[in-house]
């Protein structure tokens, strides 16, 4: 560690390292999930976004088999989000009949998230194992070219609805009832909200891992609740806490020698608690 | 002769497989003030609903305004304010006064809904209605309960609507607040416009009250108060009914407030 942390020349030769410039970029692209994470805290719903990342599991299993049958059938990742988004969407609308259902519905998907990825698993080559389990723990360095492209397609279609759509959101957010009321198609509205949060949840789940995926997908948000009192402020906090959580925890990794993803999770961790610490203290102090 | 207000023919309403409206039939011909009163569960808001196309009967038929509030949707929804019940809106997302009244004009307007200097100065003057014009930059979940009420009922008439439709506004309502809104009802009902309120007690709203609706599933009364507001239309339908006799005047505790 000593001789690594020795001389800013590390530091720089690291940028330039191609493994560590794609995991910058899929930090980068990764924290564009901070606004809709911070929309759907608001929206009471924010747990359900780590519980649906389970699904790319399942979605990338059946990816890789059909890529292994069919070399042309494309991206495991395109799988992984029609996945997440199919979850996302009946997750959505069974819990509109309540929170039992609701439940009932999550541990559903994720049983059969887990057996498509047991049964796929076992009839596929060592190599494509692989890439099916980078799904399940990943590590940021291994990132390909191809990936990275994945990402930023599909963070930054996720980004733009949750920009053009932002108003709706919120509106359902603070008055469903009401905003249908006034003509808006309520219905449509949240489940554009959940497709799009599930397109961030599979973008985590592919740069983080499924098991690490919470440390994106709901702290940042949840460490914007602590700091910020306007929405605006909040949606900054979430993407700023997202990015120094990325950069801070590929610096540990390269630092320390350990997994990208779970020193990622360590800074998140780490922010939160301190942030929760700092507004413990603000409180007694009033 | 001109068109009713409301018109409402032998409409029955089943929510989750349960019936919840059953052939309720009523008009409202011209601008008034319509009590709506009934045991929890009988309706009420199911049929505040009904009105504004957001419940589908499978039988019968319901006209708003001479329009027909599941085919002319696009037409209505300018036409008519609503206010919901307070536990309907999220507490937790943190808006400012002036984007909660804003938002009864934009979601009016089509997609990208752009707000105007117009759109501005029409939620600006609502809030103002309302007396609560200096709160427009505060924001709207560190506000008291009854100015809540207040800048929810400033949004329902942002687009200036023709029939407004109140549920339970009053509820937990200090005295003073009452004594508020019951000014700017009275205003509003001086300037035509039409007021459904659902509410557990009828009381606090007897001056201005044109007519009593009695739900309870289906249509128990519906009439002048000094004709529904009587023991033996009432004892059926409230069993724990009670009558207070003070200052010559008699109040009717109906006995069926939420918990």
């Amino acid at each position: 560690m000593k001789e690594r942390a020795g001389g800013s020349s590390y530091w720089v030769i690291s940028m330039l390292d191609p493994f560590v410039l794609r995991a910058i970029l899929g930090v980068f692209f990764a924290s564009f999930s901070a606004p809709i994470s911070v929309i759907m805290l608001l929206r009471g719903a924010l747990y359900i976004t780590p519980e649906v990342s389970h699904a790319a599991l399942g979605g990338a299993a059946v990816g890789v088999l059909i890529q292994a049958l069919l070399p042309a059938a494309g991206d495991p990742f395109v799988f992984a989000i029609v996945f997440c988004v199919a979850t996302s969407i009946i997750v959505s609308r069974v819990g509109r009949s309540g929170q039992q259902a609701l439940g009932m519905m999550l541990s559903v998907s994720l049983a059969v998230s887990v057996m498509l990825y047991a049964i796929i698993r076992s009839y596929l080559p060592i190599d494509r194992r692989i890439l099916v389990d980078s799904y399940l723990v990943s590590d940021l360095l291994l990132l390909s070219e191809m990936d990275v492209l994945s990402l930023a397609g599909a963070s930054t279609v996720a980004l733009i609805v949750t920009i053009m759509f932002y108003r709706e959101f919120i509106y359902i957010c603070f008055d469903m009832e009401t905003a249908e009321s006034f003509g808006l198609k309520t219905g449509l509205y949240d489940s554009l909200l959940f497709t799009v949060s599930a397109i961030t949840a599979a973008v985590v789940a592919r740069t983080m891992g499924i098991l690490l995926s919470v440390t994106l997908l709901v702290i940042p948000a949840a460490v914007s609740r602590l700091l910020a009192r306007r929405i605006s402020m909040m949606l900054l906090a979430s993407f700023t806490v997202e990015v120094i959580s990325g950069l801070g925890g590929i610096a540990v990794s390269l630092l320390y020698d350990i997994p990208t993803s779970g020193a990622i999770a360590l800074v998140s961790i780490m922010l939160f608690s301190a942030c929760y610490l700092f507004k413990l203290v603000l409180k007694k102090q009033k | 002769m001109s068109t009713p207000v409301i018109s409402v023919e032998n409409a029955s309403v089943r929510l989750d497989g349960h019936l919840v409206l059953e052939d309720v039939s009523f008009q409202v011909e011209s601008p008034a003030f319509i009590t709506v009163v009934g045991p929890n569960g009988a309706g009420k808001t199911t049929l505040l609903k009904l009105l504004l196309g957001m419940v589908k009967p499978f039988k019968g038929s319901v006209k708003v305004l001479g329009l027909n509030p599941f085919t002319d949707y696009g037409r209505l929804r300018g036409l008519v304010g609503y206010v919901p019940q307070k536990d309907r809106v999220s507490y937790e997302t943190p808006l400012r006064v002036s984007e909660v009244v804003l938002m009864g004009i934009v979601l009016r307007k089509s997609f990208p809904r752009v707000v105007s200097k117009d759109d501005v100065e029409s939620a600006r003057r609502a809030l103002a209605y309302l007396g609560m014009e200096e709160h427009w930059g505060s924001f709207f979940n560190e506000l008291s309960g009854g100015q809540q009420r207040r800048v929810l009922i400033a949004r329902a008439l942002a687009s200036d609507p023709l029939l407004l439709l109140l549920d339970e506004v009053f509820a937990g309502l200090d005295s003073e607040s009452q004594e508020y809104l019951i000014n700017v009802f009275k205003k509003l009902k001086e300037r035509g416009r039409t007021i459904v309120i659902v509410e557990h007690e009828v009381d606090p709203i007897m001056e201005l009250t044109d007519r009593i609706l009695v739900l309870n599933r289906v249509l128990c009364v519906y009439g002048d108060p000094s004709v529904v507001l009587s023991e033996d239309k009432l004892k059926p339908i409230y069993p724990c009914l009670k009558t207070v006799e003070r200052e010559g005047r008699r109040f009717f505790i109906l006995g069926d407030k939420h918990a």
